[in-house]
């Protein structure tokens, strides 16, 4: 099994660091910190080196810290024993991305570092809206797929020209046939995400199930797919239907754009249904199937990112979590209290020390 | 800035130019004016006459400085096959593989909704034209290979459809998203025998 490991991280402007230089270790990292610390942002800001992006979707100007004008992340990784520089800045609305000081395009970094997080928000992938869980399936395929990730950005493209185009059909600027040659780009791009949100979603349901059960909560856990739309017969039949439907309110009625996944709880929807603590453990399960699933496929033990979580969850529920741990390559876990934490935990770890007043600095306590 | 006020003028033109910055132009400027008389002079004569002279094919919508282009003129070309690109500058980069021998026709862009281009803003109507006129066995749709370019290849090969023309679109070997201009010789090279034909 190979595994990733973050050897260095350095942060300028991002966030509460205005500078920051962290040589962090291999194995388990606990870091311990009060209330708006930081410790949130140190996650964020690994996670950040794996998807370019904010991993609490957040927008690049609100992680600047106040009153600069960039920041940049750096980060030193040790892969396959070989060191790999990950640059990254932003300035002016504008990311870019060097790889071992080569400029590269943002789209390469996919799955050059991947991490799992996990932490309290991430109850929304079970009780919020469908937006979350698209938005989960199209970042942990995109890691692992790097032609999803340009089917998704071509999807996008298509879908802006169509609802532009509907509009200007709308107000008899354009004809309809003017539609045709997009509506055939949009299935045909729309139905490979849909193939591969379902082949993903297949490969995972059995291991979340397998986990949920080793709770040992009673229930029965399943994950099933729900796609907008089915297939291309069914697409392409549905668009002469709902043709004059869109043009009316200038939008594209289906396609992916619009699909949901859903946990299921001996039968009933998790979303609606289930308890506060229930609706946990489906998460915890997701997150552990994930990197199981990892290590499956692509032999790599992904860098597991967890915040806050273990004072949320009972004692089954944290056994599963450290079971997980247990055959976990490099893992970031944060916490108020190191003394809230399994004791067994905590022997192998790095302890890290993240003072509220100066987040600067981070100290080992052990 | 405290320049000289004709300089000023200088450098906020130089500024326009695609890709020159604040500072370039500034480099720019200096340079020309201490350049030998005749280096500037030559430039401004250069930009005059290209502006001039310079224009579109009446044929095809090629760069050309007569009435017809120099492609359009030659009568070893295949006038049988014809070859649509979005831009007079895509002809260049196909020309340098040295494998087509045949015709172009320049679309002057592609179909964008939020560009307020429709099949109408370009010169499709003179596709058309040149197609029912003459002999044409096949048409080569080499659009980019983005969204754009693809709608504009699908909305084409469906209004050539009827006229029983072969229509094929350049497509192996050029990444999704990019543009023609940017793909090297030999991938349009690759690209030009792999072409496949689409209803
Ligand atoms: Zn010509």
């Amino acid at each position: 099994m190979s595994a990733i490991e973050l050897k260095q991280l350095q942060l300028t402007n991002f966030r509460s660091y205005n500078q920051l230089s962290w040589e962090c270790k291999p194995g388990l990292n606990i870091i311990q910190g009060p209330n708006a610390a930081g410790k949130t942002n140190l996650l964020e800001a690994i996670g950040y080196l794996s998807f370019v992006r904010s991993i609490r979707q957040q927008q690049d100007q609100k992680i600047m810290s106040r009153g600069s004008s960039f920041f940049k992340i750096k980060g030193l990784c040790l892969s396959n024993k070989e060191l790999m520089e990950l640059d990254i800045v932003y300035q002016n609305n504008n990311k870019k991305l060097t790889i071992n000081r080569n400029q590269h395009r943002l789209i390469d970094l996919l799955g050059i570092f991947p991490v799992i997080f996990f932490g309290p928000d991430d109850l929304y992938l079970v009780k919020g809206s469908p937006f979350y869980r698209r938005q989960y399936l199209d970042r942990e395929i995109s890691i692992r797929d790097r032609s999803y990730c340009q089917c998704l950005q071509t999807y996008r493209r298509i879908l802006l020209q169509r609802n532009r185009l509907l509009r200007e059909i709308k107000y008899g600027n354009c004809k309809v046939e003017e539609l045709i040659p997009w509506n055939s780009q949009m299935v045909a791009t729309g139905i490979i995400i849909i193939h591969k949100r379902r082949h993903f979603l297949e490969a995972l349901a059995p291991l979340v199930q397998e986990i949920y059960a080793g709770m040992g909560a009673g229930e029965y856990l399943s994950l099933h797919y729900k796609p907008n739309i089915a297939n291309e017969e069914d697409w392409l039949a549905k668009i002469t239907v709902v043709e004059r439907q869109e043009i009316e309110v200038g939008m594209s009625l289906w396609g992916p754009h619009r699909d949901d996944f859903t946990f299921l709880l001996d039968d009933f929807e998790a979303r609606f249904f289930a308890s506060q603590g229930q609706q946990r453990s489906a998460v915890l399960a997701l997150k552990i199937a994930e990197a199981n699933y990892f290590r499956q496929t692509i032999g790599v033990m992904p860098v597991l990112l967890l915040d806050d979580v273990f004072s949320e969850l009972d004692l089954n529920r944290q056994s599963a979590l450290l079971e997980l741990l247990q055959g976990a390559g490099q893992t970031f876990l944060t916490t108020t209290e190191i003394a809230r934490l399994p004791q067994n935990l905590i022997c192998d770890a790095t302890l890290w020390q993240l003072d509220g007043d100066n987040s600067d600095i981070l100290k080992i306590i052990n | 800035m405290y320049y000289p006020e004709p300089l000023n003028k200088l450098i906020i033109a130089l500024g326009k130019l695609p890709g020159v910055g604040p500072k370039t132009a500034q480099r720019l400027a200096f340079h020309l004016l201490n350049a030998p008389p005749g280096e500037a002079r030559d430039l401004v004569t250069a930009i005059t006459e290209a502006r001039q002279k310079i224009h579109y094919c009446s044929v095809c919508g090629n760069l050309t400085d007569r009435d017809l282009c120099s492609i359009c003129s030659d009568p070893q070309r295949d006038s049988s096959i014809i070859c649509v690109v979005e831009e007079a500058r895509d002809i260049i980069a196909l020309e340098k593989t040295r494998q087509y021998r045949g015709l172009y026709h320049v679309l002057q862009g592609a179909i964008s909704p939020m560009d307020g281009i429709g099949p109408e803003q370009l010169t499709v109507k003179e596709l058309l034209g040149r197609l029912s006129e003459r002999e044409v066995k096949e048409v080569v749709l080499a659009t980019n290979a983005d969204v754009e370019g693809e709608a504009t290849a699908l909305y084409l090969a469906r209004l050539i459809a009827p006229m029983e023309i072969k229509v094929t679109r350049l497509a192996y070997g050029i990444p999704v998203g990019s543009d023609l201009e940017y793909a090297d010789e030999i991938t349009l090279a690759r690209a030009f025998s792999g072409r496949r034909q689409i209803k």
